[in-house]
């Protein structure tokens, strides 16, 4: 297998198994955990073993989306990043082995001659500079071209670095890998983003395979964690919040609060900030927090402030709304929360962008970050590691200081 | 003393929307996506202050123009589920603003103050306009693309699919391509020959050298730092650079003069033509008004409509190189009660400056 979301593999996982959820039902059945966990061990080393690279479509599959449906439980964790990176890896060597990079879920064609003008070629190609070698010359060729929509799309750098011509961006080699990088990546999270949905569904079997990723993911980026810290409980980012929640903490016009306050903002708060990545759907505060000051002293003030914003203010003619909002964080209806009492009442999820959508419309105003989002709390989970990938980036790259 | 750009009076707003204006005279492309675009009118003159009026039939949009005969009118580049809220986003026009009142490298700074228009500014914003036309169809495979006569400058608004779905950052990289926003290497672009390029990003900077070189003065060159004998050089090779280096694509090795080719001061690094190259980019970033391009909720002057403040017509030309060389906005622009007056007007321009031109 060259792309795991190619069309190809689309076709084998529906043929096959008759649909993802099909196939991660199954996949227990036929892959061991230790077996499922090759794929990411020898990233330490960097040494990629002979298997991985020669490994059956159907096994390539079914090892592959073993990690997927452990990430479900911690999407944008670093158990993701280790995943991805490994995989991206491991498709990119077979894609170069192969020699051809059609195939895949990148729209990439193979370049037709006389479609550049020779004199372009010449240039571009560096034809006639017999002092390179012939391999260094072969790097030049542009060999895929892809129609500028879907490149800009995926391309992070500017347009002057490529070739542009009637619609088409002409690539080399290289170009085209790198191109194909950032569609894996995009097709990595935005399937992540997909079994987040329905991790409750799945078998305790990728709750072990989770755990056991996360500790070679600690153990990888171990230097990293301790220089920064990782994407779980933390002080609230309030900038990287989903368009909806900030709209909810503005404060709303009434007929509309309830829902903004109680529902949207409670949940979103105190998962984002308590436990941004729960295992199960049966989570309490309490297998979260020691005691309830954070609740009180970081989460409630929020709301209710938020509460006050809106118009007329919530809190003034509806004070028992406070006693629904200890309720929605699962302490029962009560306003005198003790830490045991934590489980009387379920811990209310974030609701998923459709039922935003359907309930309250004037909070959904999205932006480019809600692309592919489901829930407000992956919205934010995904800008938190893109943070971090930020602020790796800037601490490991750079240059004269 | 008639005058070619003037402000009009309410009267001649109410006479012209219920006069001359129709309906029938909005584009097809406006027409079409009707009921997805906002609205946005200026009543007063201060500003369209009001905003999110939607039309589900042109016959009523009519109607409403005719009796309001605003100062001005405009629409939504973007299209909407819910124009009415701004909400339902279903994708936006790529849009490039050329103002000839901003544009740098004036011509005419003795003719007028920055800020103000005269024909010699259009004729420039119009020639920016065609190198730009000819960049998204050539170089982006754009095939819905229309060009309009602002009233002091021209929009140019591509319509085509995959181009209505492009988000901000997308449409940055393209403003930055289309306006040859980045600058030059010597080792990477000059010397590999990149520079030399039939297509792709090196033809739209030599295009906008172009229009550059054609216009720069010896005050100019002597802000960038060259020296007298590269000063003279230039000025004395312009048209040798422009053939070359601009037409015909040869090395700028060969095509510009060679003092040109050294730094203009000792302890300076930069050569003079690296210098000259780069200033190029820097000039060609204020062509266009960036904002309109990457602002995907952005309103624009209506075509049809009065640009009261001028008195002169937003008017579509079409989509064709053709047709935007033909078009003289003191002959194509020109609302009925003005006619003889900017006939007048214009007679007079030319008289006097139209050896400028």
């Amino acid at each position: 297998m060259l792309d795991p979301f190619s069309d190809k593999a689309k076709r084998l996982v529906k043929e096959e198994f008759g649909g993802i959820t099909e196939l991660l039902l199954i996949i227990p059945s036929y892959v061991g955990i230790d077996q499922a966990l090759e794929r990411v061990l020898w990233v330490k080393s960097g040494e990629m073993p002979r298997d991985l690279l020669e490994m059956g479509d159907i096994q390539d599959l079914l090892t592959f989306y073993a990690l997927l449906g452990a990430l479900a439980f911690s999407p944008y964790g670093i158990e993701m990043e280790l995943v991805k990176e490994a995989n991206s890896r491991i498709y990119a060597k077979r894609l170069r082995r192969a020699g051809r990079i059609s195939g895949t879920a990148t729209e990439l064609r193979t370049v037709d001659a006389g479609e550049i003008p020779s004199r372009d070629r010449t240039i571009l190609e560096r034809t006639h500079h017999h002092e390179l070698p012939p391999d260094e010359r072969d790097k030049l060729r542009l060999r895929y071209k892809i129609h500028l929509g879907k490149f800009l799309e995926l391309w992070e750098g500017s347009l002057k670095e490529v070739y542009i011509r009637e619609g088409y961006v002409y690539l080399t080699t290289e170009q085209a890998l790198k191109l194909w990088e950032k569609s894996f990546e995009r097709n990595f999270e935005r399937a992540v983003n997909l079994l987040y949905e329905v991790r409750d569904e799945l078998p305790s079997y990728y709750l072990q395979l989770y755990e056991r990723l996360g500790e070679i993911a600690r153990e990888y980026f171990k230097e990293r964690l301790e220089r920064m810290g990782s994407a779980e409980a933390g002080l609230l980012r309030f900038e990287l919040f989903p368009p909806c929640v900030k709209i909810a903490l503005g404060g709303v016009p009434a007929g509309l609060r309830n829902y903004a306050i109680t529902v949207l903002l409670t949940s979103f708060l105190s998962y984002a900030r308590l436990c941004p990545s729960p295992s199960r759907r049966d989570v309490r505060i309490r297998d979260c927090v020691g005691d309830l000051s954070v609740v009180e002293k970081e989460i409630l003030p929020v709301i209710i402030e938020a509460g006050n914003r809106c118009s007329p203010p919530l809190f003034e003619d509806q004070p028992h709304e406070v006693k629904n909002i200890w309720y929605h964080l699962g302490f029962g209806l009560t306003d005198k929360p003790r830490l045991e009492d934590s489980g009387n009442s379920t811990w209310y999820f974030p609701p998923n962008c459709s039922k935003i959508r359907a309930n309250a419309p004037q909070l959904c105003k999205p932006d480019r970050h809600c692309r592919n989002i489901k829930n407000p709390l992956t919205y934010y989970l995904r800008r938190l590691y893109i943070e971090s990938r930020k602020g790796k980036q800037s601490t490991e790259g750079g240059e004269n200081g | 003393m008639a005058e070619l750009f003037r402000e009009v009076t309410e009267r001649e707003r109410k006479h012209y929307y219920s006069k001359e204006w129709s309906a029938k005279k909005l584009p097809e492309f406006i027409v079409r996506t009707l009921e997805e675009r906002e609205f946005g009118f200026d009543h007063t003159g201060e500003g369209p202050n009001d905003r999110k009026n939607v039309f589900m039939d042109v016959r009523d949009l009519e109607d409403y123009v005719r009796a309001t005969a605003p100062y001005a009118i405009y629409s939504s580049v973007a299209l909407y589920e819910e124009p009415k809220d701004m909400s339902g986003w279903l994708g936006a026009e790529l849009v490039f603003d050329i103002d000839a009142k901003d544009l740098p490298l004036r011509r005419c700074a003795h003719l007028h103050e920055h800020g103000q228009v005269c024909p010699i500014c259009l004729e420039d914003a119009k020639e920016l306009a065609r190198d730009t036309l000819i960049i998204l169809k050539e170089d982006f495979g754009f095939e819905n693309v229309h060009v309009v006569y602002s009233g002091r400058g021209y929009h140019i608004r591509v319509l085509d699919e995959w181009a209505l779905r492009l988000d901000g950052k997308a449409r940055e990289k393209i403003l930055a391509y289309i306006s040859a926003a980045e600058e030059l290497n010597y080792k990477r672009d000059i010397d590999s020959n990149m520079i030399m390029l039939s297509s792709g990003y090196y033809r739209v900077f030599r295009l906008r050298f172009g229009y550059f070189i054609k216009r720069i003065s010896k005050s100019h060159l002597e802000n960038f730092g060259l020296s007298p004998r590269q000063i003279q050089d230039t000025i004395e090779n312009k048209e040798k650079i422009y053939q070359e280096f601009v037409l015909n694509a040869k090395s700028p090795n060969v095509s510009f003069p060679s003092s040109l080719k050294r730094p203009p001061r000792k302890g300076k690094k930069r050569s003079g033509l690296m210098i000259l190259l780069n200033a190029s980019s820097t000039f060609s970033k204020a062509y266009f008004d960036g904002r309109v391009t990457v602002d995907v909720k952005r309103i624009l002057r209506l075509p049809s409509s009065l640009h009261s403040k001028v008195g002169l017509i937003a008017t579509y030309i079409g989509p064709s190189e053709k047709k935007l060389e033909r078009f003289n906005p003191f002959k194509d622009a020109v609302p009925g009660f003005r006619k003889e007056e900017v006939r007048e007007a214009y007679e007079e321009w030319v008289e006097e400056h139209g050896d400028e031109m």
